[in-house]
């Protein structure tokens, strides 16, 4: 069997995937015809198997649309599956760190310890902010 | 008058499509599955599916909607189902001798007789194989021991074992051990060993005792026997291992359906329940090495498998319904992709194929082959596979060209029909079998034995997740997890 | 015995032909171009059965070819990962 098929409406590509998916139980030929593409069937069982030109006409309706959803999404689709190979869970992910370091934890020691041993000897308080209300102004209010 | 702006309709991304019982299946590359009737498919194709409505939500809810593609849930989606890809090679099968005692109508693995000499590994080649499957840098590999019979080179076995469980502490990897064996061999004292040293065990089985002894002709005996004996052995030492300081795992059973199997599939599950077997894996032959030669006295169509799988599995669906605990390895493989996202770490089902980069085959003489199947083209004659030696460093073989093309025929997004396929996310090519069947490693999908069998059970397979009850005990088993 | 079968060049790449040939399990092929355009010869026992074999596989070399050339950064990008990771790189996340 012999179907013609107008190139204008189909790709070639299209044609040929449409003609490779029965290929299976057929022997396929594509040749040119009057500026048509010309798909031969033959049975590898003989003879022609029944409603194959349905078959393969329905085949070219939906190669021609697994075309246009190629066409419209390859960029798409090529970024997702990067994504996905390049993709990491959120439980392994490192956790974000909060609070100090050991190092830095050490120094504000150091600093405290520095600052409380300045405030016991009176050096660190020119202005008297350590002292109470009372301590500074007690005298003064009771006159 | 402000006009009411117009209702977003759902766009398709890519997607793939399958004519099913009288509708349409519709897939995606990150996990997605649905049933669409032939009325709601041309809507959605056309890109004029409305939102709102169980439909629309559920093709959202898999990806199939373009502008509510939840990107982190759709590539966590693919990896969890490719996740075996991103490791090294795990799987590292030892071919400690070609001799065997059997004569197995359909073996594959392409043996010689008993007495043959200079047909076993020797203990250097095998501790040359340890170390070469350490080099693998995964965390967790297998080493299983098959043949011909493993047990009938036994010093060198046990000498591997030895080996590699001091490789594994000094390594720090974690190391499973597993033999294949037909058991005619085994005794007592081997059955302590192996167990003390955790090798987990598996056997043939192939149905009750005239399927099997039919298909397993072993001069020393009953095979079936054999068989039957040691597998209520070692169930016995499972159940009753509290206490130890080793751990014991369940027995397996491995079924080659041959020509002699088709029409028996209940008798071959009754066979398994019977021997107190959970798992019962209705794997088919592969026209490959021996069975590639025999094919005609031995072998089916895939049409002809097909049917005795559908009446097989509708008889342990049966059988789960009255509470016998029995799944079928080969669904629960498939399915755990399917519905769970999962990789079962079947390497024959994944893109690329396991071919040295998820398991690797050393045969007897020290020869490294891309996988086991691989091997036995090469004892045919033909070391097309052949990706080096264990004197070879595992980078090399890795990077070898073999394993390049190996692993670049069995890419789906290179194969015209896979590409296109509805059931490209669940599948995996063989090479090898496209070799043998079709003299081409690429093969050639419409006319591929192997394509069309698989396309067969995919078909039964979601045909039976839209029933309600079926559905359910198959989620059951993928819950379960596989077991091997 | 020998037969020579013209091929049409505008849909069946020289390519796809010659990766055909090296398939062809009971036939010697030959591809022939010339200025006429392409030609296959066929040496078996029963040429026209296997030239309708042989174009089969030249069709099924020919799909090839076109999706490679529209996938390929698609089909490199999971090639070049499975191997990578085999040797250990890139994107392991062993539990």
């Amino acid at each position: 069997m012999t179907i013609l098929v107008d190139p204008k409406k189909y790709s070639l590509q299209t044609i040929r995937y449409a003609a490779y998916a029965l290929s299976g139980d057929n022997h396929v030929l594509l040749a040119s015809q009057k500026g048509r593409i010309a798909v031969s069937f033959s049975g590898k069982a003989g003879g022609v198997p029944a409603g194959l030109k349905k078959l393969f006409l329905r085949e070219l309706e939906d190669e021609k649309f697994r075309e246009r959803l190629f066409a419209e999404n390859s960029e798409l689709h090529y970024w997702m599956i990067k994504r996905a190979i390049n993709y990491v869970p959120a439980e392994s992910k490192p956790k974000e760190e909060f609070g100090l370091t050991p190092e830095q934890e050490k120094e504000l020691e150091q600093l405290i310890a520095q600052v409380e041993s300045e405030i016991k000897l009176g050096k660190d308080d020119p202005k008297g902010i350590t002292k109470t209300w009372e301590q500074k102004y007690g005298k003064k209010a009771r006159r | 008058m402000a006009r009411k702006p117009a209702v977003k309709k759902a766009e398709t991304p890519e997607f793939r499509f399958r004519r099913l019982d009288g509708g349409f299946l519709v897939t995606n590359d990150f996990g997605g599955h649905a049933f669409l009737s032939n009325s709601d498919f041309s809507r959605y194709s056309a890109g004029r599916l409305a939102p709102g409505g169980k439909v629309y939500d559920a093709l959202a809810a898999g990806g199939f909607v373009k502008d509510r593609l939840n990107f982190d849930n759709l590539s966590g989606n693919w990896r969890a189902r490719n996740e075996s890809v991103f490791h090294g090679t795990g799987l590292h099968i030892f071919v400690l001798t070609l001799r065997c005692n059997h004569k197995c109508a359909y073996c594959q693995s392409s043996v010689a007789g008993e007495k043959a000499k200079n047909l076993d590994m020797s203990l250097p080649v095998a501790k040359k194989s340890v170390d070469l499957a350490f080099q693998s840098p995964r965390n967790a590999i297998t080493i299983e021991f098959q043949g011909g019979e493993p047990l009938a080179n036994w010093d060198v076995l046990r000498g591997t074992i030895k080996y590699a469980r001091l490789r594994e502490k000094k390594t720090g990897k974690k190391l499973t051990l597993a033999l294949v064996s037909n058991f005619s061999l085994m005794d007592e004292a081997k059955a302590s060993f192996l167990l003390e040293n955790e090798v987990s065990i598996c056997t043939s089985l192939d149905g009750p005792e005239a399927l099997h002894n039919a298909n397993r002709t072993y001069a020393g005996g009953n095979s079936h026997k054999q068989t039957a004996k040691w597998l209520k052995y070692f169930n016995a030492r499972h159940d009753s291992q509290y206490g130890l300081k080793y751990r014991i795992f369940k027995p397996s059973a491995l079924l080659t359906v041959s020509r002699r199997s088709l029409g028996r599939g209940k008798e071959v599950v009754d066979e398994y329940i019977g021997r107190g077997l959970e798992e019962i894996f209705l794997r088919p032959l592969a026209p490959i090495g021996y069975a590639k030669k025999h094919w005609d006295s031995i072998g089916y169509t895939p049409e002809e498998f097909l049917k005795f799988y559908k009446e097989a599995l509708r008889y342990i669906l049966l059988k789960n319904k009255a509470g016998v605990k029995i799944r079928e390895k080969f669904a629960v493989m498939l399915l755990s992709k399917i519905l769970k996202s999962r990789d079962s770490g079947y390497l024959d089902m994944r893109c690329p194929c396991g071919a040295s980069v998820g398991q690797l085959a050393y045969n007897y003489n020290g020869d490294v082959y891309t996988c086991d199947e691989a091997r036995m083209v090469g004892w045919g004659g033909d070391d097309i596979f052949k990706a080096g030696t264990v004197n070879d460093k595992y980078e090399d073989i890795i990077s070898s060209p073999v394993t390049k093309t190996v692993c670049a025929s069995s890419n789906l997004e290179s194969q015209p029909l896979c590409h296109r396929c509805a059931y490209k996310p669940y599948c995996g090519v063989c090479p090898v079998v496209n070799y043998e069947a079709q003299r081409s490693i690429w093969g050639q999908m419409p006319a591929n034995y192997r394509c069309r069998l698989l396309t067969g059970l995919f078909d039964f397979l979601f045909g039976l997740l839209k029933d309600a009850k079926s559905r359910a005990i198959l989620e059951s088993w993928v819950d379960a997890g596989a077991s091997r | 015995m020998k037969k020579e079968f013209k091929v049409d060049p505008g849909l069946y790449s020289e390519e796809a032909l010659g990766l055909a040939a090296n398939v062809a399990s009971c036939a010697r092929v030959a591809v022939k171009k010339s200025p006429r355009g392409l030609a296959v010869e066929i040496e078996a026992e029963e040429p026209d059965a296997a030239f309708r074999d042989f174009m089969n596989e030249a069709l099924n070399q020919q799909c090839r070819i076109d999706l490679v050339k529209k996938n390929f950064k698609t089909s490199q990008l999971i090639l070049a990962n499975a191997l990578v990771s085999a040797l250990g790189q890139k994107n392991s996340r062993e539990g």
